[in-house]
């Protein structure tokens, strides 16, 4: 039974993948930053989506009730003509999540390389940069069966206010001020 | 039914218990109060015959997400302060008449 997941990934599962056993650094660092990125940005989407939904959702809202009592003590009630509003109007607001921490571990090997030529010796514009490895990290894990040599994520979500942006101002005018009424 | 893959690696997921939030629940077949009540949640508001306001724990908003026909399971809050001025924007215009 397929998994269901609630977006797709950036990369689908089904797409044929290899393993490299190693990478650069500054590559890796990305990914992991551009993947939490792409989860905030997930749940922003979402939030915007939730904005549209209630802007959309109308009720019927009766603004005033009038209690009205006669001199024989008997009392009356007379409401107003019921307005459609949208829940955004009167005030129903989406959550917005954010990532308030997110800790990621990642276990591996870290060596410095320099750039060579296809001979083997040094070229003139030689880089040198930092290559992670996982791979021995993984061989390690399996041959000594050492569990602790894992990656670890930790992040903790929290909800914060709704962009003041993407509210609507809202103002209120007199419509029969200009009738002379 | 609870997703369980954070499970086969070993993760392990929680939710602060005890505090209920506001949650709009949109169906996309019918009613979804029945199963808002099955996952022990409170109907605030009946807004329409596929859309309601419920209280929910968050995990349970979650779970309810995965159910079909359910299309959307949105946390929401009410801005009092905007509410209180929503009343008094309807009061002065009430006052206008």
């Amino acid at each position: 039974m397929p998994l269901r997941t609630i977006r797709s990934p950036r990369i689908p599962l089904e797409q044929p993948a290899r393993e490299t056993d190693k990478a650069s650094l500054g590559d890796l660092i990305r990914e992991v930053a551009l993947s939490i990125a792409d989860a905030q940005k997930g749940l922003d989407a979402s939030s915007a989506e939730m904005v549209r939904e209630l802007a959309e959702t109308r009720v019927e809202v009766v603004s005033a009730i009038r209690e009205s009592i006669s001199s024989d003590g008997s009392i009356s009630y007379t409401q107003d003509k019921p307005r459609s509003v949208s829940l955004l109007e009167i005030g129903v607001m989406p959550t917005f999540y954010q990532f308030a921490q997110t800790v990621v571990e990642i276990q591996m090997d870290l060596k410095v390389v320099e750039t060579e030529s296809e001979k083997g010796t040094k070229s003139q514009n030689k880089r040198m940069f930092l290559q992670a490895d996982t791979a021995g990290i993984r061989f390690e894990r399996k041959l000594n069966r050492d569990v602790s040599v894992c990656s670890k994520v930790k992040a903790t979500l929290v909800p914060v206010p709704m962009p003041l942006r993407i509210e609507p101002v809202r103002t209120t005018t007199d419509a029969d001020a200009g009738n002379g009424g | 039914m609870q997703n369980d893959i954070y499970k086969r690696f070993g993760a392990r997921v929680s939710f602060a218990r005890g505090v209920e939030g506001l949650f709009l629940v949109v169906s996309s077949t019918g009613d979804p109060e029945p199963r808002v009540r099955v996952f022990g949640g409170q109907i605030v508001m009946r807004l329409n015959k596929t859309k309601i306001l419920a209280r929910l724990e968050l995990a349970k908003a979650l779970e309810l997400l995965k159910e079909p026909g359910i299309r959307k399971v949105g946390g929401v809050h009410l801005d009092v302060e905007r509410y209180k001025r929503f009343l008094a924007s309807q009061a002065n215009a009430h006052n206008h008449l």
